[in-house]
This record gives structure tokens, C-alpha cells and sequence, in this order.
């Protein structure tokens, strides 16, 4: 009998750990006893769930350890592990499970935004720091808004960004998150945005576009003239925005 | 700060890693990274490589070009390598004599490659390929593995590691806790072992625990304390080697740091027992 060539035997090997069942022409094209191999699924399985379990632990403990089981099966079966970086599988799987997950009916109604939450903080955690354009002094409000690079919107119907025991009440309060990381320490946190901040804020994501003109821009989107309450909330908006560095600055 | 990779260093981990970095010991010497946990990725971890590469000399081990994977490392990743290896002026980089996937899916594990004349040719191109690539010199890590994929043919596993390394004229990272898993898994004498490795290809040495399953095999897990038997081999290893830098590898069942830095300090004692009886040989 011929030999099986390198590329073969790492394709068997390959299929040995990520098939839902391992089949028994891969195991017999490998020579030794079947177990080994069997060793070496576990091995490879076991690391990836952990990896799993530690960047998506609240939707882990919401989905329970069949699904979970379930889900990486799907995954690794039909997809496997696309990145060098064995962070990214968390990812990978959360974009995987969330369709089968989102349509099962006993699982609670805020599970999809919880995934979607804890995937995206995942993935703040470890984003490359992209040098955002230098900031002049002191904060020019008629500058250009420098953001903060690793800052993800994420739009939730749900309260799951919430730091206490409510997070995981079912409460529908529809709003958008912003994840990002704090420079000083690399932590990450998230930060609320109501309609009104949320429009604020879109404006001044806008290129090259002033915080003054964002805020006219909204302004002029409603309707409206800048009544009091509207110019509180802006100048809290913007000091909550500068304090957490979400914006780490104006520039010219 | 001491900026020559020498004696004993241990491996900068997430979990050990601010307290490391907060303490300095003076017993570890040198530290080593793996490089996917840093390329294209900010936060902690770049705080921790910053803070680091201040005070300790910084070496790279690779987890996810296994030397003997089929297909090409992409071009994109070696560059990004390349760029970190030059940002922590590391001396050498090193990857393992195994595969971690194929056809675009990676496994992150190391698997073992037939002992064969294929595996060899294809070793050692990769190897080549990558040391072009990130341009300076590589060394290849000897892999604990639980079976070999086809019947060896009368080839053992030291017959195909000094195979590789002459096709590919690379150094080695001899893991003497990998040669020890082997030796019981697969019933040789370990110290026959190292003594076919040619002292001028070794760079440098990982020891670690090992964990022994239900079923009897050593698993290689990076989890648990270094046992008598790799202390041993290792006092063994250096006396006929010399002053090859060791690495105290601890992946897995992370202990406070102080029982971590007790293993450092014992095979630092081994180290110099075993470079004075290596140097008295010579001198002889």
C-alpha cells in the first residue's frame, strides 16, 4: 500500500479533531493506536472551549454547557478556525452560534444582544492601538473631534451593558453602546448612549467635521433651537466623552 | 538592566504577568513571549511587552508556524513577525518541529509529523522560508507527541530531529521536558538521547511539568510543577552542553508567583552546577 503523503495525513489529522465525529478512514489512515488520536481531539477541542468560555462567559453561563457543546461542533465541523490567532476564535463561534441561538425559543430574548456584547468587548480587549492625530490645548469646541481608535458601537435592545445584577433581566430598553478601551490601563469598559447622545456623537464622526457643526448638524436634523436642556446634556456629553477618552481630544 | 539572554528565564504569561512585572526578581534573568499573543493586538498585553522589554532581555517562540505544516506561512504574518521580532531585539526566534493545521484551518496545537523523508524536505523548506523571512536566525523545538502518524520505518524520533535540523542548518530548542514525556511514553533512554545532539546547534532550553493521564501517557501540559526526573535530565543536559539558557515553561495551573520563582531558583542551582562540572570537563 502506498504511503499517504504529508498533506493527506494533516488533512486526516486535521478532520480527526474538528469532524462532529471522527470518521474511521481517518482514524485508519494514521498508524498507532486510535486513542492517541482521540487524545489529540480532545486536546485541540479543549483548548478552543476554553478560549471560549473566558471571552464569552455571561452567554456561556445564559446558554448552558449543551448548546455551548452544540454550537462548537457546528462550528468546528463546518467551519474550524480560520485565524493564526486563537483569540479570534471567540469571535468566530459567537458569529457562528448567533443565528441557530437567536432562533431558539428558550433561550431568553436578550441573549443575541449579550453575544454580540461580550464578543465585541472580546474583541476591544486585544484591537491594535492605531496612533489617533495629535490634540492641541486646551479642547478647542470649534476643533475636529480625535477619536479614541478602539472604540465599537454596539446596538443592543437590551440592558445588557448594565454593572449590576439587572444585566441579565430581560428589560427591553433599546439603546447603543460604546465599548472601548481605556489608553492608561487597557481596560475596557462600555459607555450608554441615549437617541440624543447618539446623534451627537455620529456627528462628530463625521471626517473633518467640527464639534460645534456636529452639534448644529443635529440641531438642524430636528428642528430645533439650542434650548438650555439641549446644551446641558451636549456639555455633559462631551465632558462624559473627553473624561473616559472615548475622544481624547480636538484638533485644528 | 541585564540585557544578555543567560541562565534561567521564564515566560512573561497573562496570568503571572503584572506581578512579575510589578516585583522584577532578580532571579529571573531573561523572559520569553510568544509572539501571536502580541503581533496585531494593543491593550494589556502591549502595556505588559513595553514594560518588559525595559527591564529584561526578551526572546520570541513561535506557536503557530510549526515548521513542518504543509502549506506556506503567509506572507503578511511573517512581515508582522519580522517587525516585532526587530522591536524586541530578539537574539533568535523559535517555532516547533510539528504542524498546527492545513488548508487555512488552524488547530492551535502542536501535532507531530511522520517521521519520514517528506516531513524532512518539507521541515526544512519551511524552516528556510521563515528564517528568510524574519531575518535572523531560527531554532527548532523538539514536540512531546502521543503517537506518529505513519509506522516510522526505523526511524526514531532523534534519527528525524537532527535529519531536519542538517536539511534546514537550524539551532535547536531542546525541551528536556519533551525528551523526558517521550522517553516514558515511547520507552528510550532519554539521556541516549541528548547525547546525539551536537552541543553547537542548541540555543536554548524549556523544561516544564507534565501531567500523567488515566490511561497512563504523559501529557505535556505546561500545568503542573517540574518533576525529579526533568531536573535530573536537565543537570545531565547542561554538564554535557554548557551555558545554554533555560526557560521554566508554566502555561497552564498558573501558581502565586513565588512558587514559580522557587522552581527558578533550584534549576538557576542545577544551571550552575551543571556549567562548573561542563567547564571542569573541559578543562580536563
Amino acid at each position: 500500500m502506498t504511503e499517504p503523503s504529508l498533506v493527506e495525513v494533516q488533512r486526516a489529522f486535521s478532520r480527526i479533531c474538528l469532524d462532529a465525529t471522527p470518521a474511521e478512514a481517518d482514524l485508519a489512515l494514521l498508524h498507532g493506536p486510535r486513542e492517541r488520536w482521540l487524545l489529540y481531539r480532545r486536546m485541540v477541542r479543549s483548548r478552543l472551549f476554553g478560549m471560549v468560555r473566558s471571552g464569552l462567559p455571561r452567554t456561556v453561563a445564559t446558554v448552558g454547557e449543551a448548546r455551548l457543546d452544540a454550537a462548537m461542533r457546528a462550528y468546528l465541523a463546518e467551519r474550524g478556525v480560520t485565524s493564526r490567532y486563537i483569540r479570534d476564535c471567540v469571535q468566530e463561534l459567537a458569529a457562528h452560534a448567533l443565528p441557530t441561538w437567536s432562533a431558539d425559543p428558550a433561550l431568553p430574548p436578550h441573549l443575541a444582544d449579550l453575544v454580540r456584547y461580550e464578543a465585541t468587548k472580546w474583541q476591544v480587549g486585544s484591537l491594535e492601538w492605531v496612533e489617533p492625530a495629535p490634540v492641541v490645548e486646551p479642547f478647542d469646541f470649534e476643533g475636529v473631534p480625535v477619536h479614541n481608535p478602539t472604540v465599537r458601537a454596539v446596538e443592543v435592545r437590551f440592558r445588557v451593558d448594565r454593572d449590576d445584577a439587572r444585566r441579565d433581566e430581560p428589560v427591553a430598553e433599546p439603546h447603543r453602546v460604546l465599548l472601548y478601551r481605556r489608553p492608561r490601563d487597557a481596560r475596557v469598559f462600555g459607555y450608554a448612549l441615549d437617541a440624543r447622545a447618539s446623534a451627537l456623537y455620529d456627528a462628530w464622526c463625521v471626517p473633518e467635521r467640527t464639534f460645534a457643526d456636529g452639534a448644529r448638524a443635529v440641531l438642524a436634523a430636528r428642528g430645533a433651537a439650542p434650548e438650555p436642556t439641549f446644551v446641558d446634556a451636549l456639555a455633559g456629553l462631551l465632558a462624559d466623552l473627553v473624561e473616559r477618552a472615548i475622544i481624547v481630544g480636538s484638533r485644528r | 538592566m541585564n540585557t544578555r539572554v543567560e541562565g534561567v528565564g521564564l515566560g512573561l504569561r497573562h496570568d503571572l504577568a503584572r506581578e512579575l512585572l510589578e516585583r522584577r526578581p532578580d532571579e529571573v534573568r531573561w523572559l520569553e513571549i510568544h509572539p501571536e499573543n502580541y503581533v496585531a493586538r494593543g491593550g494589556r498585553f502591549e502595556l505588559n511587552l513595553e514594560e518588559a522589554r525595559a527591564h529584561w532581555p526578551i526572546v520570541t517562540h513561535g506557536l503557530t508556524c510549526g515548521v513542518g505544516t504543509a502549506s506556506p506561512f503567509e506572507p503578511s504574518y511573517t512581515r508582522e513577525l519580522r517587525e516585532l521580532l526587530e522591536a524586541v531585539g530578539a537574539p533568535f526566534h523559535s517555532e516547533h518541529l510539528c504542524f498546527g493545521g492545513v488548508d487555512d484551518t488552524f488547530l492551535h496545537d502542536l501535532l507531530p509529523l511522520p517521521f519520514n523523508r517528506e516531513a524532512v524536505r518539507t521541515a526544512a523548506a519551511r524552516a528556510r522560508e521563515l528564517r528568510d523571512a524574519i531575518e535572523r536566525p531560527l531554532a527548532i523545538e523538539n514536540i512531546s507527541y502521543y503517537a506518529d502518524p505513519l509506522d516510522p520505518g526505523g526511524w526514531t524520533e532523534p534519527d528525524f530531529l537532527l535529519e531536519v535540523l542538517d536539511a534546514a542548518d537550524a539551532a535547536l530548542l531542546l525541551d528536556v521536558n519533551n525528551v523526558y514525556v517521550n522517553s516514558l511514553n515511547h520507552g528510550f533512554d532519554p539521556r541516549a538521547y541528548i547525547d546525539r545532539i551536537p552541543r553547537e546547534r542548541v540555543v536554548q532550553i524549556h523544561v516544564a511539568g507534565h501531567f500523567t493521564g488515566k490511561d497512563g501517557v504523559i501529557i505535556d501540559t505546561h500545568g503542573e510543577p517540574v518533576c525529579e526526573g526533568v531536573y535530573d535530565l536537565l543537570g545531565y543536559t547542561i554538564a554535557r552542553l554548557g551555558p545554554v539558557p533555560v526557560l521554566l515553561e508554566r502555561d497552564q495551573n498558573v501558581p502565586p508567583l513565588d512558587d514559580l520563582l522557587a522552581e527558578v531558583r533550584r534549576l538557576s542551582a542545577i544551571y550552575e552546577r551543571g556549567v562548573a562540572a561542563f567547564e571542569a570537563e573541559r578543562a580536563a
